[in-house]
């Protein structure tokens, strides 16, 4: 862990902004061509659709966490922390969120571990 | 005791939560809303259980759902009307918030509700009184002899809610 820069996604804190996905993309640096992705990534957990015209502030919880793990994912991020994701999901979703993160490529590492 | 009223109550214009029957919460119970992510516990928190409570003398303890951001409006406030204490981080509000509560009862006794919304810190749940209500939210958290009020989401649009 010495050294090593990560992109901390800590649940306790989901999302920058309460305004619209778009500027939670900007934050990301997520490039344009993904944000289809990103929706898609979404839907697929949650079954709720969004765009770039969505609220954050109209999401629930868990789904903005599910919003923040899937940003977090398709950013340029190479290592990536995920904190307390355990506290802010059901059962189904945190399963569903771990499957995405291990499918993504990413070295991606939980809480406090090395 | 509070009651919420059953039917469909449309919480946002396009999401509705069903209350199959009458949710009476009392002074001594506890409470634990349960429910899949994106059922509806939060907003039947904020829209309807929070107003009627507004409406009603009584003492109303909230736990946000991210209280990181809630200590920083706790440290201002202790800031200014309790500066010799010391707020640093979670826990130290929770105990600031409770001690709070404490002293404002003992000189004016009434009904009160703590309400926690997904928090993780234990010591929130176990420092309620038994005299209190306390009504959470929580995936992971149970606790003992705490009534179960469940939100099934039915589809995007609607959840029943029930005892």
């Amino acid at each position: 862990m010495k050294n090593e820069t990560y992109l901390i996604a800590d649940a306790e804190h989901p999302l920058v902004t309460t305004d619209s996905v778009w500027d939670e993309m900007l934050l990301y640096n997520i490039h344009l061509q993904k944000r289809e992705t990103v929706y898609g990534a979404f839907y697929k957990i949650t079954a709720k659709q969004i765009n770039e015209n969505t609220l954050c502030c109209e999401l629930s919880g868990g789904q903005k966490v599910v919003l923040m793990v899937c940003l977090a994912l398709y950013s340029p991020a190479t290592r990536i922390r995920f904190l307390d994701l355990e506290h802010a999901l059901d059962a189904e979703k945190l399963q569903a969120v771990k499957v995405l993160i291990k499918s993504s490529g990413k070295q991606a590492c939980f809480g406090n571990e090395a | 005791m509070i009651e919420c009223k059953s039917g469909r109550h449309q919480v946002w214009s396009e999401f509705a939560l069903n209350i199959r029957t009458p949710l009476r919460f009392e002074q001594g119970c506890r409470y634990h809303l349960h429910g899949d992510n994106g059922s509806g516990k939060s907003s039947f928190i904020n829209r309807i259980l929070l107003p009627l409570l507004k409406d009603s003398s009584c003492y109303i303890l909230l736990f946000e759902q991210q209280l990181a951001l809630q200590l920083h409006a706790i440290k201002a406030h202790a800031a200014i009307f309790n500066p010799k204490r010391s707020i640093l981080n979670e826990s130290d509000m929770i105990r600031y918030l409770y001690d709070d509560l404490a002293i404002a009862y003992l000189q004016h006794p009434k009904d009160t509700y703590i309400i926690s919304d997904e928090s993780h810190y234990p010591e929130l749940l176990l420092r309620c009184s038994t005299h209190h209500c306390l009504i959470y939210t929580s995936h992971n958290v149970f606790v003992d002899n705490a009534q179960q009020v469940r939100f099934d989401l039915v589809n995007p649009e609607l959840s029943e809610v029930y005892v």
